[in-house]
């Protein structure tokens, strides 16, 4: 249990409602060495299947993403923390396959050769319904696909963020001290650390109103 | 047959001082773990975490007075009530230390980033407390009809 780890992290508002994050890299990063080793090795493994921000897309390849799930199920990781990594996987999965299709592209005959997780075979086999029949399962599916037609990239991410954040806060709410808890706050920071870069300038001129703003207040 | 008996006995005597301590330490070091991750994240309202974090030490207390209460000569007649007796209260005893600790843990975490809910939150660790309560009152009582 992480009673003194937990405690020493601040609230993570919700990531549309924030404006800074509440805690910086350095400081998230010395508070993170109270973590156990084999946990931390759990989440280093774990984090470049589950990141973000757009340097995704940079760093990563189809087999060396294969080649960081292999290390991450070698580090033996606990039932939560595997399960949100093959739900991450997955939603990434079902993003790529609604791409795909408007181009006409379909996988390839050996299915385990172009996705990860226990739905491929499944997306393999349904290509042509509209949500792979997956749309009971993951409800968030016709949504995000309508988004994703529309070309509301914002929209869209807006969606999956807001799937992962209920589900990790419902994952520290249930076991509060616990390295899920600890789990679920970094990859909440990661969220929100991406959210708020997305529109830099945008953030800039707010920032700025708001000094105004206080300024304005503080002078009158 | 006899010395076994008399064995539970000494058990029962001993038994809710130990388990109140043991859990008196659990609770502390939950409560003390949560004030000290606590003290990284605020400027002030130290002492108030700290004060939190000793909440689940009145159950040695407790403990103290159960065995005090206790008959000191034992004998083979009252050996099998101490025993139920001791052991039971003190397994109150240990767990609602255990339990009382996690409660100020998580009201220090809650109070850490709203100071204004710092009362309030405390009212699970004072309910707990009260149970607590409830298991010495009765151990004293029942102690007083042993043989």
């Amino acid at each position: 249990m992480y009673y003194d780890l937990v405690c020493s992290l601040p609230h993570l508002p919700y990531f549309e409602e924030a404006d800074r994050l509440p805690i910086t890299p350095l400081r998230l990063n010395q508070r993170m060495k109270r973590l156990g080793n084999d946990h931390a090795d759990q989440l280093r493994a774990a984090r470049p299947l589950v990141q973000w921000s757009a340097e995704r897309f940079k760093d990563q390849t189809d087999l060396s993403l294969d080649a960081n799930y292999r290390r991450f199920q070698q580090t033996a990781p606990s039932p939560l923390l595997h399960e949100y990594v093959t739900f991450r996987l997955t939603q990434r999965l079902l993003l790529a396959a609604l791409r795909m299709r408007p181009l006409g592209k379909k996988p390839s005959a050996d299915y385990r050769r172009w996705g990860l997780g226990s739905q491929v075979a499944s997306i393999h086999q349904h290509w042509d319904a509209p949500y792979f029949q997956l749309e009971y399962r993951f409800t968030w599916l016709p949504d995000a696909s309508e988004r994703l037609a529309a070309g509301d990239a914002v929209g869209l991410e807006r969606i999956l963020m807001g799937t992962c954040w209920r589900w990790l806060t419902r994952v520290s709410e249930s076991s509060m001290f616990s390295f899920e808890s600890v789990m679920a706050f970094l990859f909440k920071w990661d969220m929100l650390r991406a959210w708020l870069a997305f529109d830099s300038p945008k953030a800039k001129i707010q920032f700025s109103a708001l000094i105004d703003k206080v300024t304005h207040v503080a002078n009158s | 047959m006899e010395l076994t008996i008399i064995t539970l006995g000494w058990i029962g005597l001993y038994a809710p001082l130990a388990l109140g301590a043991v859990g008196s330490m659990i609770g502390c070091l939950r409560g003390g773990m949560a004030a000290c991750g606590a003290m990284l994240e605020v400027e002030t309202g130290f002492g108030r975490f700290v004060g939190v974090a000793a909440m689940p030490s009145s159950q040695t207390i407790y403990g103290i007075v159960v065995t005090m209460a206790l008959p000191t000569a034992i004998s083979p007649e009252n050996s099998p009530g101490m025993f139920a007796l001791g052991v039971l209260s003190g397994i109150a005893l240990l767990v609602s230390a255990m339990s009382q600790g996690a409660a100020c843990a998580a009201a220090i975490n809650a109070s850490k980033s709203k100071p204004e809910v710092f009362g309030i939150s405390l009212a699970p660790a004072a309910l707990i407390e009260g149970f607590a309560v409830f298991a010495f009152v009765f151990a004293l009582v029942l102690a007083g009809r042993l043989p």
